[in-house]
């Protein structure tokens, strides 16, 4: 049977696009050229007026600091809002980090199709749960006790965006176009006391061993989307009529967060998937050769 | 009890006490004074409470309309990623010729608070090198006089001519720093880092 890799990955693209053009908007907003929307990824403001705010920031600061903040509420309430409804689209629609991830996932696999046989049966990596829950409690409990919104700093989505957005002031040229600041940030990167580089190259090495191993077992934040999305509407659903196909596994082989796409359904007995890690990412709806899944909203409760 | 619901109840539980455990080492350790004197927007908060209260978005950076802000870096420890200026380069302006101060309303979180006057500012305090200031060095020099936002409030002039800084008026502006004709400047800003006075 055909798989379906050669096809065009609409949601793939889709996705890539939509997370592209967050960015975008925020260098724009760091240069001027686009100022209705400012900010990076851990707070934004839209329009002077409209705050969001990372739902895990917002409690971090507000248990650091230990005060409740209205913005930060309001800012953190609305993504979380967000998510509650579309699920946990964050992770794999937004997050710069998961961008980079995914693009290197892309490159990995086509390196792998290059140096080893076609059709070798990919060893699946499961996604753990229970360790992202366990990363959230830890960094909320640190926050707590030591007066410091402990994954603000040292968080590698962050990171990701302020190497883009932030660190160029130091530039000489007082106008820089864009290649002085395309030299301006790799010289912010390396500036920065090697840590950035050094915790970047770190992830997308060990992405070639563990592929996804920081979205599936250690992202507080993509702990807190899931737990607030893991019944969002906006699900992968299968076909009613095409529910006893036989199975060939792609669907779960090419799970970017290690989910069992088969198991969850044979498990769950509904139509949908509902799970935490699922980033509504599509991948499983693309891959699969008789295409008995896609994505779209819930339309019966008992789906 | 859902398997789902079980995950998050141990996973978190279990996290929450290691969390607890690293903060309170960390806090004991005193690992919030990891850090280098850093020059903060104007309404900052005092330094420890700074860190906590800062969400580290850059907005502040973002609305400055001199590009005086900008992110620290890694090196500076606990500091990383929170807002700070080098007065050598590019100083406060205090948002003259603009209605507020624009990195104070961009702020989502009380990090940087209000403030009703300029001289409830106090970002630190400028400190004259007189070895290397021209003034004391009987060359006639009013530079630092002629940038400061407060002249003879902040800066006053001794019998000698001689400029003279009043610790309790200085708002740490860094005007004067950028000004001083001397190579380093002769009149660098002393962060008011944990002992900031109260906005009054």
């Amino acid at each position: 049977m055909r798989s379906g890799k050669g096809r065009f990955r609409a949601w793939t693209w889709a996705r890539r696009s939509t997370a592209i053009l967050f960015l975008a908007l925020l260098f724009c907003g760091t240069r001027e050229w686009f100022v209705w929307f400012k900010g990076s990824t851990t707070a934004t403001t839209l329009f002077d007026l409209v705050p969001f705010v990372d739902p895990l920031a917002a409690i971090e600061v507000m248990a650091a600091a230990r005060a409740v903040e209205w913005t930060l509420i309001i800012g953190g309430g609305l993504l979380l809002f967000f998510s509650l409804v579309m699920g946990p689209v964050f992770c794999g629609w937004i997050c710069p980090l998961g961008l980079l991830l995914d693009l290197n996932g892309g490159f990995r696999s086509r390196l792998i199709g290059f140096f080893f046989r076609k059709g070798q049966k990919r060893k699946v990596n499961a996604i753990r749960p229970t360790s992202r829950y366990a990363s959230l409690g830890f960094v909320l409990a640190f926050s707590l006790v030591a007066g410091l919104p402990l994954f603000q700093m040292i968080s590698p989505i962050n990171l990701v965006a302020w190497c883009l957005l932030f660190f160029h002031s130091s530039t000489s040229v007082a106008d820089p176009g864009f290649w002085e600041l395309c030299a301006a940030a790799a010289g912010s990167v390396i500036s920065a006391g090697g840590y950035l580089l050094l915790l970047l190259a770190l992830i997308v090495a060990v992405e070639y061993a563990l592929p996804r191993i920081w979205c599936r077992a250690l992202c507080p934040l993509g702990a807190i989307h899931g737990l607030a999305g893991r019944r969002g509407l906006f699900r992968v659903r299968l076909d009613s009529e095409k529910l006893d196909h036989e199975p060939c596994g792609q669907c779960t082989a090419n799970c970017p967060m290690g989910i069992d796409v088969l198991a969850e359904f044979a498990a769950q007995k509904r139509r949908s998937i509902v799970h935490e890690g699922c980033t509504r990412c599509g991948a499983c709806v693309e891959v699969c050769p008789r295409r008995v899944y896609h994505l779209g909203f819930r339309s019966q409760p008992s789906d | 009890m859902t398997t789902s619901r079980r995950r998050f109840l141990f996973g978190t539980a279990a996290g929450a006490v290691a969390g607890g455990a690293a903060g309170a080492v960390f806090r004991a350790a005193g690992g919030k004074e990891w850090r280098p004197s850093l020059l903060r927007p104007p309404g900052a908060l005092p330094e420890s409470e700074f860190l906590a209260a800062c969400v580290r978005c850059g907005q502040c950076v973002e609305a400055c309309p001199f590009k005086t802000l900008d992110l620290a870096g890694a090196d500076a420890g606990v500091a990383l990623a929170t807002p700070y200026f080098d007065a050598e380069k590019i100083p406060c302006y205090l948002c003259q010729g603009y209605d507020d101060l624009k990195c104070i309303s961009a702020c989502p979180t009380k990090a940087l608070q209000p403030v009703k006057d300029l001289r409830a500012i106090a970002i630190g305090t400028a400190a004259i090198l007189e070895e290397k200031c021209l003034a004391f060095n009987r060359v006639v020099c009013r530079s630092c006089w002629h940038a400061c936002p407060l002249p003879n409030e902040a800066i006053f002039f001794d019998s000698m001519l001689r400029p003279v800084v009043n610790e309790d008026a200085c708002i740490g502006c860094g005007l004067c720093t950028l000004a001083c004709p001397t190579e380093p400047t002769s009149i660098p800003i002393l962060p008011a880092a944990d002992e900031r006075r109260e906005g009054s």
